[in-house]
C-alpha cells in the first residue's frame, strides 16, 4: 500500500504532492504524510526539485484546511439550529464554543502536525464553532509550515529508508492520537467518579 | 470500578478501547523501531517504485552507472520506475536489481 503512493510520486511528482496534501485535508483517507516523504526522498536523489514539493505540499494543505474550515462555517447554522432544539444538546454546544473562543487557535496549531489524524475535524469544527478566519489561518499556517519541513526534511535525509520509516512515523502517529484520547477520556473518567 | 462501569458504561468502553489502541500502537511502534536499527536491513532492495535516481542515491553510486547498467535513454519528462522499466523489457525488478548489484561491485572494487 505504501509503495502504491510512493509510486505515483515517481509518477506525477508535484502534483501528486499537492492533490494528496488538499484531499487529505479535507478528511479523505490519504497517507500524505508518505508521499510527502516519498517526495523528500525523490527530491534528494534530484528526481523533483525540492522547492517544487515543497511549495505544492505547502498549498494543498493551506488550501485543502480552508476548504475544511469555509464547509464547516457554512453547515454551521444549520447543524447548530438542530443542536439547539434539545437544552442539553445546547449546553454542550455552548461549552464547545467556548471552549473554541478560548482555545482554539493552539488548537488548530497541534492538529496540523502533531495530531495530524485530527486536523480535518479540527478544521471543520473551527468554521462550525466560529473561530476568527483570521485566527484560523495563522495558526493554520504555522502548524502546515512546521508539518510540510518536517515530513518532506525526513525524507530528504533518510531518503534510502523511507519505507521503514513510514512505518515508524505512522505509529508514532497512531500512538499520539490514541494517548490523547486515552488521557482526555480518562480526565473524563475521573470527573464523573469523583461527582458522585 | 465496577460501579463506574454501571453508571458511566459509554465512557468506560470508550476509555478501555482508547487504552487498547494506545498498546496496540506503542508495540507496533517498538516492533518498527527495532526493525529499523537492525543493520540487515540497512540496504535498500530495489522496489517497482523506485527511479534509477533513487537508487543511485540510496546506494551511494554515481548517477551514471546506474543510468548505463540500465542503457537508460537521456531523461525526458518524468523518470521511469524499476516496475516501468521492467514491464517495458519484458524482465522482472530482480533481473534488473542483479544488473545494478553487479555494477556496484564492480565499481566498488574499482574505488574502494
Amino acid at each position: 500500500m505504501t509503495e502504491t503512493f510512493f509510486a505515483l510520486v515517481s509518477a506525477w511528482g508535484a502534483l501528486a504532492v499537492f492533490t494528496s496534501a488538499f484531499l487529505s485535508c479535507l478528511a479523505l483517507p490519504i497517507p500524505t504524510a508518505f508521499v510527502m516523504l516519498a517526495a523528500g526522498a525523490f527530491a534528494a536523489s534530484g528526481d523533483l526539485a525540492l522547492w517544487q514539493v515543497a511549495l505544492a505540499a505547502y498549498a494543498g494543505a493551506i488550501l485543502g484546511d480552508q476548504a475544511g474550515f469555509l464547509l464547516g462555517r457554512a453547515g454551521g447554522p444549520r447543524l447548530s439550529a438542530f443542536l439547539e432544539t434539545r437544552p442539553a444538546r445546547a449546553e454542550i454546544l455552548a461549552r464547545a464554543r467556548s471552549l473554541v473562543d478560548r482555545r482554539g487557535g493552539v488548537g488548530v496549531f497541534f492538529s496540523t502536525w502533531l495530531f495530524a489524524p485530527l486536523g480535518p475535524w479540527v478544521n471543520f469544527a473551527s468554521g462550525f464553532a466560529g473561530l476568527g478566519w483570521l485566527r484560523f489561518t495563522l495558526w493554520d499556517a504555522a502548524g502546515e509550515a512546521i508539518w510540510v519541513t518536517f515530513y518532506l526534511g525526513l525524507g530528504y535525509l533518510f531518503a534510502d529508508r523511507i519505507a521503514e520509516l513510514a512505518a515508524i512515523l505512522s505509529d508514532a502517529s497512531g500512538l499520539l492520537v490514541a494517548g490523547l484520547a486515552t488521557a482526555v477520556l480518562g480526565y473524563a473518567l475521573l470527573q464523573a467518579a469523583r461527582r458522585r | 470500578m465496577r460501579r463506574l462501569w454501571r453508571d458511566h458504561r459509554l465512557l468506560t468502553a470508550a476509555f478501555l478501547l482508547a487504552v487498547a489502541l494506545t498498546t496496540f500502537f506503542a508495540v507496533r511502534l517498538v516492533a518498527s523501531w527495532i526493525y529499523w536499527n537492525d543493520p540487515a536491513h540497512r540496504d535498500a532492495e530495489i522496489a517497482p517504485w523506485m527511479t534509477p535516481r533513487y537508487v543511485a542515491h540510496s546506494w551511494r553510486l554515481p548517477p551514471e552507472i546506474v543510468a548505463e547498467t540500465l542503457d537508460l535513454d537521456p531523461p525526458v519528462g518524468p523518470p521511469p520506475t524499476f516496475g516501468e522499466l521492467a514491464a517495458e523489457r519484458g524482465v522482472t525488478v530482480e533481473d534488473l536489481a542483479a544488473r545494478i548489484e553487479k555494477a556496484a561491485e564492480a565499481h566498488r572494487a574499482a574505488r574502494p
